[in-house]
């Protein structure tokens, strides 16, 4: 690879340059320099990866899931508008936020219950509820090409640990909340507070979907509802921010609505191919 | 994500027409394809560089199935904005560039975990790893040669990671990926003067903990 030699050298004497810039005499500069040729031949010893045929297959499925979005109806507005409408949404927010947090400071055995919901308010919203988890998978059964959810989500089993830990109303609970709260920063206080003012805006309904969905994670012993919930949130992940944010408002149909149009998106798009993208048999396991 | 000005502005000889870009830089060429919808350039494209960064991910994070998702990552943000790309620079430069940032939003991601105590992923904890530690391990004095190829495969990587991320960014550019200075400095928003001083300041880090496993003048 005569550029890649070409760069190489160049670098190297650029850095032999550098070494002689830093007060190394010539003698010293020759030999820094022969040892920087060798430490760099040394780097040649690490392996180069290969990308599994899954993952090529995988990327592809997504981009065609996730390609075209349907932006919300604020992506609609001309660009200048953005902000302002943004802006009246959040100045309405605050200005209700304030008013109803002042009226209805929750009681403190409410806190504790809450506290786990609360803590992983933007996860559970994510989640939607039960009945989505349930019915999403049920759809992974019927539809293994749906991509994602290769590993564990690290931020879901954190979750899941939290709600098997304070989801109860029992002294235990209070300390352990206490105790977690010891080791927050400034940061962490300040998001559980805005996690906090976010959940009381919720209708009660949602809000007890919530705490259904949180002791249903925190109890899921057969691990169905865990698989679906991994393999939603790899998905979410992988998509534009914008269709993520706008999905998550969704109800349980509205996202299998939208999850079947991409299946159906995805079928077309196979049909059109002459090579078919490798079945999930052929996809070789993830390398740990 | 549009290269050209800042492209020029850093040195890279733009790209004049997409005549000129095709005949230049085939996958400058093949991604004007993709921006029109040509499912089959995107999966050539796919082909080409997929396992490239891969490896890159992989040493960048120390995590072989991080690396994939990451590179993942990498292809569906290129995907998403198929249709801005603007082929004024090389194809590389600008994936390198969105590598880059999808490798930093991890970094902030973890971060942002450790807040609300949730445990980063090995690989970024593993690259936390202070060079005095290491150097201190490498201090044993184990003679040149004695060290099998594996073992001294597992000592280029301790060092790789007791670079910091940027560092090891650079190296891995300029190494695997024959970058030059310039290109890297495109990717990673930095002059080209930071990047000398970046690659200058891995090397003696990387001499410092390889020297004993390398054969100098005299030995």
């Amino acid at each position: 690879m005569n550029r890649g030699r070409r760069e190489s050298d160049r670098l190297i004497d650029t850095m032999g340059d550098a070494a002689a810039g830093n007060g190394v005499d010539g003698g010293s500069a020759e030999t820094a320099e022969v040892a920087l040729g060798e430490v760099w031949d040394l780097l040649d010893l690490l392996p180069v990866a290969d990308a599994p045929a899954s993952l090529t297959a995988s990327t592809i499925e997504m981009a065609v899931i996730s390609a075209d979005v349907p932006r919300t109806a604020a992506a609609g507005l001309p660009a200048g508008r953005h902000w302002l409408a943004a802006g009246s949404i959040v100045a309405a927010c605050l200005a209700l936020g304030t008013l109803v947090g002042s009226a209805t400071l929750p009681q403190p055995s409410e806190n504790v219950r809450d506290y786990p919901v609360v803590k992983q308010l933007d996860l559970l919203r994510k989640l939607g509820s039960i009945e989505f988890l349930e019915r999403f998978g049920q759809l992974i059964e019927s539809s293994p090409r749906l991509p994602g959810g290769r590993r564990p989500n690290p931020q879901l089993e954190a979750a899941v640990l939290d709600f098997s830990l304070f989801g109860r109303s029992s002294t235990e609970a209070v300390q352990a909340v206490e105790r977690d709260r010891d080791g927050w920063d400034a940061d962490a206080r300040r998001a559980f507070r805005d996690a906090q003012s976010d959940f009381s805006k919720l209708s009660s309904p949602r809000k007890r979907e919530l705490r259904m969905l949180t002791e249903a994670l925190a109890e899921a012993t057969d691990g169905e509802l865990i698989t679906a919930a991994n393999r939603w949130l790899a998905l979410l992940d992988r998509l534009d921010p914008l269709e993520r944010a706008g999905l998550v408002d969704l109800d349980a149909d509205a996202r299998l609505e939208w999850i079947d149009r991409r299946i159906e998106r995805l079928r077309r798009f196979n049909n059109l191919r002459q090579r078919p993208l490798p079945g999930p048999s052929e996809r070789r396991a993830p390398r740990g | 994500m549009n290269g050209s000005a800042s492209a020029s502005a850093s040195g890279i000889i733009p790209l004049s027409s997409p005549a000129a870009v095709g005949a230049a830089d085939p996958d400058a060429s093949l991604m004007q394809r993709v921006a029109a919808d040509d499912a089959t350039a995107f999966e050539t494209l796919l082909l080409r560089w997929q396992g490239r960064l891969v490896t890159l991910f992989w040493h960048q994070t120390g995590d072989h199935a991080t690396a994939e998702d990451l590179a993942q990552e990498v292809f569906l943000r290129v995907y998403r904005s198929r249709h801005r790309y603007r082929p004024t620079a090389r194809f590389s430069t600008w994936l390198y560039t969105i590598a880059h940032n999808v490798a930093r939003d991890l970094k902030a991601r973890s971060y942002r975990r450790r807040e609300y105590g949730v445990p980063a992923t090995s690989s970024v904890s593993q690259s936390i790893a202070g060079l005095d530690a290491l150097a201190v391990a490498a201090s044993g004095q184990i003679p040149a040669r004695v060290a099998d190829r594996n073992e001294l495969r597992g000592k280029i990587r301790e060092a790789l990671a007791a670079l910091n991320d940027n560092q090891r960014m650079a190296v891995l550019l300029a190494k695997f990926e024959q970058c030059s200075q310039e290109e890297i400095a495109e990717a990673m928003g930095l002059s080209v003067p930071a990047v000398k001083s970046l690659l200058f300041r891995a090397r003696d880090n990387l001499r410092a903990f390889l020297s004993p496993y390398v054969e100098g003048p005299g030995k």
